[in-house]
């Protein structure tokens, strides 16, 4: 029975049927209060702390409280409990419906009252916990609204037996304003839930269209990265963003487009590390995004770029792989230094930007490859459109002689394989002719043969012409230019008077040689080139070597097949061939209809010393079509004869006539001494036993 | 020698040597197209931070010369510059500018 019971039956029946319109008043009055308080309180526990304050006057209870129905999880949850003494019972406390007093009610929709919570069998735990809190009986009553059960509002008391039916008639008509109020809360609650997700949503996806216009309207990495990163910070707290792109052919990371406003410099953009040891990598291999709330874990001790970022004062890194048409381009590295920074929302908004990220990646490399081999190919068609305006008439290696057929057979071997070869020889005995011809009997026959005269090239623009040099790497290089290594790219190069290429040039081209890489001038990407190499001089090498003209590694790297290319006079019977093959060629040219050669000009030309070799034969015999005015080759044979002087010299000493010979093989050699083309090779005679002849005979270089 | 068609490598690379007796522009390529420019800014940015006694202009690399750099080199060499050339041809391109100069005076706008 209530006290409010207890103290009707103790008095006279007037007083107590005043005291009951007192009551009745006094409980109507309350409801009004209770509607009241609804329409002030939008907050449930705002509510429930005024409904505590009011409803004591009418009801007697020690704790109230609210227990709502979870259907997600379907338990009974604990959502407010006001109560003037101390409880460990948390708000958010869930229990099974089965197992807790307001599950009953909310099932079976009808108020529940436990006289005595010690003699209660059912809901064992929630119980015994009252009857700690000194809690001895307990009204539970339903709260629900026309639409649907909300849960069940209770109500307990120190007193046992402290609830009759009048009580729980009153506050069935509490329940039934509190389950709309709470019904109304609940439902505000989850319009401002649906509206905050809403803002989320909308907040994310506009990041998401900010990333792709940045994507479209910057070409620029650094650029890009840096509108990224602002459009990330506003609904992400990160410091650093940055990507990593895999070298498939290497399986090495890159960094690049670091956007990192309180960087130290420690982590900078171009940093390199294995995909195995590094963090990115791990992510590349499980495709899988990777975070990481504590950086300095045992992961990051194995790595370099790791112990970077930590050092920058990095705590939390996410790294997403960035995937597109199913192949793993990279990362994209988001780090923080709040610990804890990216919760799982923020994983996944970084896994739609990255595949943004990557789509733009993907175009960007076929963008850049398209371009390069555009540059390569119009690089390509400009050079052989000269080759073609330069007339290369050299099909045909015209002769029959021993010496020619030796250094034919030498270039049949020596073409299948991709070895260096290195032609010697006189100028103009056709070194270049048999470049050709050992291009063409190559497999490379289909690729481009690329020339480089070394001694025609000024020395300081050799090198940026071999390898080719980027934009702004010395005053003029207004462009990006290729080099003929990269232009000759699964073709041949070859270097013409290799011999005058400047010594500090030449570690570089050993280089190439050796590991078919190198770096245009002033650039650091480090281009691969598989290219053969052929070499030709009309300079001794070896002598070179031994006057530190020439580097030595070098030398041995080139002489790995050397052809000598014969003189024409150590192959004469070669003359008259020749001699018929240019006649042919110039009076096509020049439209003279030349039918024949006199014996007498085919001897003289055969007996001929020829010192410019198969060029000074070739000119001669342009000069005589020129001068030609009939169907007979008309050579000034007189230019060929030894002069009247000559047939009869006048008799000097043997010192004398020695000492002049010397000097006539010296000027015809430029003075050069040395060599294959030098002074004593051409008296016969070693360079040492030349030099020693001179200086008795008083011949000094100056003179 | 301006009648020649710069080709695919054309390319000229200019090297500023500055001592106290003077600037040296050494020239290596092809003085022709957009480098002209490139020779001028040059000049100008080496000549306009002081006054040197001595500008010369080194063309013993240079391979190619069309009409524009002809007129540049003239110009320079109204304003001071010694041309510099060790081939044949540039010599006479030399020979051609400095008699020029002295028959026709008159500056060059740039």
């Amino acid at each position: 029975m209530s006290s409010g019971s207890a103290n009707l039956m103790s008095m006279p029946e007037s007083d107590a049927t005043t005291a009951c319109d007192h009551g009745h008043f006094e409980r109507c009055q309350t409801l009004l209060e209770v509607s009241e308080a609804i329409a002030v309180h939008r907050d449930l526990p705002a509510l429930f702390h005024d409904l505590a304050q009011r409803l004591p006057r009418v009801v007697s209870f020690d704790f109230l409280n609210l227990v709502l129905h979870d259907a997600a999880r379907n338990v009974m949850r604990l959502h407010i409990l006001e109560t003037r003494f101390p409880t460990a019972f948390r708000q958010g406390t869930e229990r099974p419906i089965n197992d807790s007093p307001g599950g009953l009610v909310w099932q079976t929709q009808e108020p529940l009252i436990i006289n005595d919570v010690k003699a209660e069998t059912r809901f064992r735990e929630i119980m015994d916990f009252l009857s700690e809190h000194n809690v001895r009986s307990v009204c539970v009553l339903p709260l629900t609204t026309a639409h649907r059960r909300v849960g069940a509002m209770g109500f307990g008391s120190s007193q046992a037996g402290a609830y009759d039916e009048d009580d729980v008639e009153f506050m069935l008509l509490v329940g039934r304003q509190v389950a709309g109020a709470v019904d109304n809360a609940l439902n505000y609650q989850d319009a401002q839930e649906s509206h905050r997700q809403l803002e989320h949503e909308r907040d994310r996806w506009r990041v998401l269209l900010e990333v792709n216009n940045a994507i479209v309207s910057n070409l620029e990495k650094r650029e890009l990265f840096a509108a990224i990163s602002a459009a990330l910070r506003r609904v992400m707290c990160h410091d650093y963003i940055s990507l990593a792109l895999l070298d498939q052919e290497k399986n090495r990371l890159t960094l690049h487009a670091l956007d990192f406003p309180e960087g130290k410099g420690i982590v900078k953009e171009e940093m390199c590390e294995g995909v195995e040891s590094s963090l990115p990598g791990r992510a590349i291999v499980s495709r899988q995004p990777l975070v990481l709330q504590t950086l300095e874990c045992e992961a990051a001790r194995n790595s370099e770029m790791a112990r970077r970022h930590i050092a920058e004062g990095l705590k939390v890194a996410c790294f997403v792989p960035l995937i597109n048409r199913d192949r793993v381009l990279g990362t994209l590295n988001v780090g923080s230094k709040c610990a804890d920074a990216f919760s799982q929302e923020d994983v996944d908004l970084l896994v739609q930007v990255a595949n943004q990220v990557a789509i733009a990646v993907d175009n960007a490399r076929a963008f850049a490859q398209i371009a390069e081999l555009k540059e390569k190919l119009a690089e390509e068609k400009l050079y052989l459109e000269e080759e073609i305006r330069t007339e290369h008439n050299f099909e045909e290696i015209v002769g029959e002689s021993a010496a020619l057929k030796r250094v034919l057979r030498q270039v049949e071997t020596v073409a299948p394989t991709d070895s260096t070869v290195l032609i010697q020889g006189e100028t103009g005995t056709g070194k270049e002719v048999i470049a050709r011809a050992i291009h063409n009997l190559s497999s490379r026959r289909e690729r481009t043969f690329v020339k480089v005269n070394c001694a025609a090239i000024p020395s300081g623009l050799l090198e940026s012409e071999l390898f080719g040099h980027e934009r702004g790497a010395f005053t003029g290089a207004i462009a990006q230019k290729i080099g003929r290594f990269e232009l000759a790219h699964q073709g041949t190069l070859f270097l013409d008077e290799i011999g005058d290429i400047p010594l500090e040039l030449q570690p570089k081209l050993l280089r190439v040689l050796q590991e078919q890489e190198f770096e245009r001038l002033g650039g650091t990407r480090t281009i691969r080139a598989d290219v053969r190499l052929i070499a030709a001089t009309n300079r001794d090498l070896a002598t070179m070597v031994a006057e530190h003209q020439f580097r030595s590694d070098l030398y041995y790297r080139l002489n790995v097949f050397p052809i000598l290319a014969p003189p024409l006079r150590e192959r004469r019977e070669d003359i008259p061939l020749l001699l018929q093959y240019f006649v042919q060629k110039y009076g096509r040219r020049m439209n003279r209809g030349i039918e024949s050669i006199p014996t007498e000009t085919v001897d003289v030309l055969s007996r001929w010393n020829w010192p410019g070799n198969i060029r000074e034969l070739e000119n001669v015999i342009e000069r005589a079509v020129i001068l030609s005015d009939g169907p007979t080759l008309r050579v000034p044979l007189a230019d060929f004869k030894p002069s009247n002087g000559d047939r009869h010299p006048r008799i000097t000493t043997l010192e004398s006539a020695e000492r002049d010979h010397i000097l006539r093989a010296l000027e015809q050699t430029n003075w050069v001494v040395g060599g294959i083309s030098g002074a004593a090779s051409l008296l016969g005679l070693k360079r040492t036993t030349l030099q020693s002849r001179m200086r008795k005979l008083g011949i000094t270089p100056n003179k | 020698l301006a009648s020649r068609v710069p080709t695919f490598e054309s390319v000229l690379k200019i090297s500023l040597v500055s001592s106290a007796s003077g600037i040296i522009f050494k020239l290596e390529g092809k003085l022709a197209g957009p480098w002209v420019s490139e020779v001028e800014r040059s000049w100008y940015q080496a000549t306009t931070n002081g006054e040197h006694s001595r500008i010369t202009v080194d063309l013993s690399g240079v391979t190619f010369v069309n009409a524009e750099g002809r007129e540049l080199l003239s110009w320079m060499h109204r304003r001071g510059a010694a041309l510099k050339a060790s081939d044949y041809t540039m010599k006479c391109l030399v020979d051609q500018i400095e008699r020029n100069t002295q028959e026709q005076a008159g500056p060059r706008r740039l």
